[in-house]
């Protein structure tokens, strides 16, 4: 596979406006910013903005960031900061009846806890995920692809033997554990 | 459950109900976004950042900040050779740019669109109903490019 840098070759490259840098973590970044936005259950076009916003804000601060292995978390974080600061400006002019409405929607078994220890879990692995090296980030990308992907294909595209994806998945769901995300998760 | 399984499957198969919502192909919509995405890095690289150094919504004083919130914002960038001074509320956007010299300035939001600002003095720059939204100021003279930091109004 051609491009197979890593985390921090790709900020330092994006830093300094290398467009194949840039446009492999737009790519890598992409799935977290979703889902982050996508948590928050803004309006459509809001969810855009939102998204939009990360963009613009990493390209900002791109040539800012000295650990780059700590890019995921300000995506997630940068990510939720700017969707609570559309929701505040949405709910100054929200009538009190939507609001009511869109807690009735959880049902009575709702339990915030939880969904909070899920929603940090998630956004864990999905971190964690961004993080890993190229080539585990693209296995693991392709055999979570729905739907499957054969293990005929993803040999294929990956340019490995069909016999070895059961090994490197392995290793790529141990490297997942490791991550710096995974990490905090534990330590939490 | 807060920590990560230790069995490969189960993992994965958190990993891939994690996944599930935002790892689906891209709709048409989703594509146009991640190329505007990609196109930033590219415009990015053609003007000097000048740095946010005042915003009166979180470096002011409370009442001020108040103020801010109703409407009168200002904000403070500066470059190397340059500070420009914005003063925004939803019916003006009033920018100065210091020192004085002849120079075009414009207003470019996320979404790519260009609005020029009207010159009404030497250094002074106007723009009847600013959109809100993630913008920024770029500024243009035969000495410097010069571009703010991206701001949402």
């Amino acid at each position: 596979m051609g491009d197979d840098r890593g985390l921090a070759e790709l900020v330092a490259g994006a830093a300094l406006g290398d467009q194949s840098a840039w446009d492999r973590l737009v790519d890598r970044f992409i799935p977290l910013v979703r889902h982050v936005v996508q948590s928050f259950r803004l309006a459509p076009q809001d969810a855009d903005d939102a998204c939009q916003s990360v963009w613009l804000r990493l390209v900002d601060h791109i040539g800012d960031i000295r650990e780059p292995l700590a890019l995921p978390g300000w995506i997630s974080t940068t990510a939720r900061n700017e969707c609570l600061t559309l929701l505040r400006s949405t709910r100054r002019s929200t009538p009190i009846g939507d609001a009511i409405d869109s807690v009735a929607e959880f049902g009575v078994d709702y339990d915030p806890t939880e969904q909070l220890h899920r929603e940090e879990r998630t956004q864990a692995l999905l971190e964690g995920l961004a993080e890993l090296p190229r080539r585990h980030h693209e296995l693991l990308v392709l055999l979570l692809t729905d739907p499957p992907v054969s293990y005929d294909e993803i040999a294929h595209r990956l340019g490995m033997a069909k016999g070895s994806i059961g090994p490197s998945r392995a290793r790529a769901l141990q490297r997942l554990r490791e991550t710096r995300s995974m990490a905090a998760l534990i330590d939490r | 459950m807060t920590t990560p399984p230790h069995d490969d499957d189960e993992l994965f198969a958190a990993l891939k109900m994690a996944a599930a919502s935002v790892l689906g192909p891209p709709s048409e919509h989703e594509v146009q976004l991640a190329q505007r995405a990609r196109d930033l890095v590219a415009a990015a690289g053609v003007y000097d950042p000048a740095e946010l150094e005042y915003d009166s919504l979180v470096h002011a004083a409370p009442a001020v900040r108040a103020a801010a919130v109703r409407g009168a914002r200002e904000l403070v960038f500066h470059a190397e050779d340059i500070t420009v001074h914005v003063e925004v509320t939803p019916e003006l956007l009033r920018c100065r740019v210091e020192p004085v010299e002849r120079a075009t300035v414009s207003l470019s939001t996320a979404g790519g669109a260009h609005q020029e600002l009207s010159a009404v003095g030497g250094s002074v720059f106007e723009l009847l109903d600013p959109p809100a939204g993630m913008v920024r100021l770029e500024i243009q003279s035969a000495e410097m490019q010069v571009a703010t930091r991206w701001i949402r109004l």
